[in-house]
């Protein structure tokens, strides 16, 4: 605890919200300093929040912002805090704003189809209240029954039907956003709310895409509906080595299919860990070494043409068909991540880890380079530290209404939480910035889902975003946040306020 | 903990540290432990239906590889 809250503004914040909406308990603000990715248990005392406060409107969070802004007291927003990244994990204590109370859907545009909602809400949940019209709202990341469209916003969420449905900035059309000086602002693709797109002046939206809870705090947002799909069809393929199915991606991304909602390609060591879990599947031969993974979703015609051809190219390319029920059943985890059993081992024993996972955007070329390295990475350190665990990778179609192009990389490791201390904290953190490194030195970037905003990585911010780009972040963070109290120390933007840095 | 001064028999397995309610750690110490087949087919058959609910979040029906 920080103690950068006065006595007086937690006065003031009950006035604002009501005291049962304003939480100083211990338990409240704990648990508020916290994120699912891996955590310094060891200094979780000295990482909570000094008061948390839950608005229900748009004119409660301008008055939270306003009393933060003029008393100088940092201010974090967090929505439903599942990001494997630390966005919503407050760096210098002050106030949480959590806005889990603001989920209400506002309306559900029938006429234009557009939903607008308060940003609390969870696609899971929105979808139900969609499903009757006979429309849909495809965000779906791995945390789909539990993550929050106000954090998707923050962090600038991939999708794994991104390659049909488009990511979460190619969804939102519009944005109500709380800047931190209090000012309300509507940003989208002009003027309209409900408009797709325009020429009209700068395109504002962008920058409170993945802007990580340090530009400001969305109040409302008007999202794209799309037909619900009549039909789907999952098929998982299996290969006896990872290059057969890597050479396997392109004919399947490049298939000319406007229905391929998403491809998968699984390497050896992802495989070899799934053959921990019985639960989560995989009774196939030993002799398999990868797996390529496909959808399909639309119209059941277009995606009945779309199977045939999807069989066609799994047969073409030497792929073995999993099955029927494997295939669908295992897409079908694929929206719930969160719910997949984990197996760490640690020294060949069995431990109870939790998850990390890397997620950098490289291209089709680099992808063997990068799975090289992350691996000799990763290796490395599970051998010298008894709490790491490799649990394979991952390469997931990552470019818009296409499957060609870059791939979401995923390398998945497993850590003993528990037994975190400073040293093996400060090893994590260089695995981490290695990690990093090498998708910046294939041309990628270090994160194509999450966010780059952790301990290690965060420092190759301004490698990778070279050549002025990371100059003009803190250019706008100083011009929007004056006094720095949205979201301090995050991104490496206290930089903006050094003398002579900008 | 206690209730009106009596104290509460906690179910087995069950511990209770700092007042939350929690699986006994030492449970979660042994590996592999004995599961019944009734269990083994509880849990399949629980995941089982869990998927198909959320299949159906995503799409009207799933298609066979096969035309029916």
């Amino acid at each position: 605890m920080s103690g950068t809250v006065p006595r007086e503004a937690v006065a003031e914040l009950v006035d604002v919200c009501g005291g049962e909406r304003v939480v100083v308990a211990p338990q409240g603000r704990l648990v508020r300093a916290m994120v699912p990715a891996p955590f310094p248990f060891h200094r979780w005392a000295d990482e909570a929040p000094d008061v948390v406060v839950l608005p229900e409107t748009t004119d409660e969070v301008v008055a939270v912002v306003k009393l933060a802004n003029r008393l100088r007291v940092p201010l974090t927003p967090r929505c439903g805090a599942t990001g494997l990244n630390d966005g919503a994990k407050p760096m210098r204590g002050g106030i949480v704003v959590d806005t889990k109370r603001m989920n209400q859907v506002r309306e559900i545009d029938t006429t234009d189809w557009t939903v607008t909602i308060q940003p609390s809400i969870n696609m899971l949940k929105l979808n139900e209240r969609l499903q009757p019209y006979g429309v849909w709202y495809p965000d779906d990341p791995a945390s789909y029954p539990v993550s929050i469209i106000g954090g998707r916003i923050g962090t600038g969420g991939w999708s794994l039907l991104g390659s049909r449905y488009g990511h979460v900035r190619d969804n939102v059309i519009s944005m109500e956003v709380v800047l931190p000086t209090g000012q309300v602002v509507e940003v989208g693709q002009g003027g309209g709310r409900k408009v797709r797109h325009s020429s009209t002046g700068f395109r504002f939206k962008d920058l409170f895409l993945g802007h990580q809870g340090t530009l400001g705090i969305v109040t409302e947002c008007t999202l794209e509906l799309y037909p619900r799909p009549e039909a789907e069809f999952p098929a998982f393929f299996g290969y006896e080595s990872f290059d057969d199915g890597y050479r396997a991606m392109q004919p399947f991304c490049r298939s000319n299919l406007a229905t391929l909602a998403g491809v998968i390609l699984f390497d050896e060591r992802k495989v070899a860990y799934l053959r921990r879990d019985d639960e989560a599947y995989i009774p196939e031969p030993a002799s398999l070494k990868s797996i390529v993974a496909v959808a399909a979703y639309g119209s059941e015609g277009e995606v009945a043409a779309a199977r045939d051809r999807l069989l066609r190219i799994g047969r073409e390319t030497g792929g073995r068909y999993l099955g029927e029920e494997l295939s669908e059943l295992d897409w079908a985890s694929r929206h719930d991540r969160y719910a997949t059993p984990l197996h760490g081992r640690s020294r060949d024993r069995a431990v109870h880890m939790s998850w990390h996972c890397e997620d950098a955007a490289i291209t089709y070329s680099q992808l063997p380079f990068v799975k090289e390295r992350w691996h000799e990475i990763a290796d490395r350190y599970v051998a010298e530290h008894e709490i790491f665990d490799n649990w394979g990778m991952f390469f997931y179609t990552n470019n818009a209404y296409k499957g060609w192009g870059d791939y979401l990389v995923e390398i998945d490791i497993g850590v003993w939480e528990q037994r975190f201390d400073e040293a093996s904290w400060q090893a994590w953190t260089r695995m981490k910035r290695e990690i990093a490194q090498v998708s910046i030195d294939a041309g990628g970037s270090i994160s194509a889902c999450h966010g780059a905003t952790r301990e290690g990585e965060v420092d190759l911010i301004p490698v990778e975003l070279k050549d002025g780009q990371f100059d003009l972040m803190l250019k706008l963070k100083r011009l929007l946040d004056p006094n720095n109290v949205m979201n301090p120390g995050k991104y490496l933007l206290d930089r903006a306020y050094d003398e002579g840095t900008v | 903990m206690t209730v009106d001064g009596d104290e509460r028999r906690l179910p087995p397995g069950v511990v209770e540290d700092d007042g939350h309610y929690e699986v006994d750690p030492a449970l979660m110490s042994v590996y592999p432990q004995f599961v019944t087949d009734f269990e083994v087919d509880r849990i399949a058959k629980g995941r089982l239906e869990y998927l198909y609910w959320m299949q159906r979040h995503f799409a009207d029906r799933v298609l066979p590889p096969h035309d029916e």
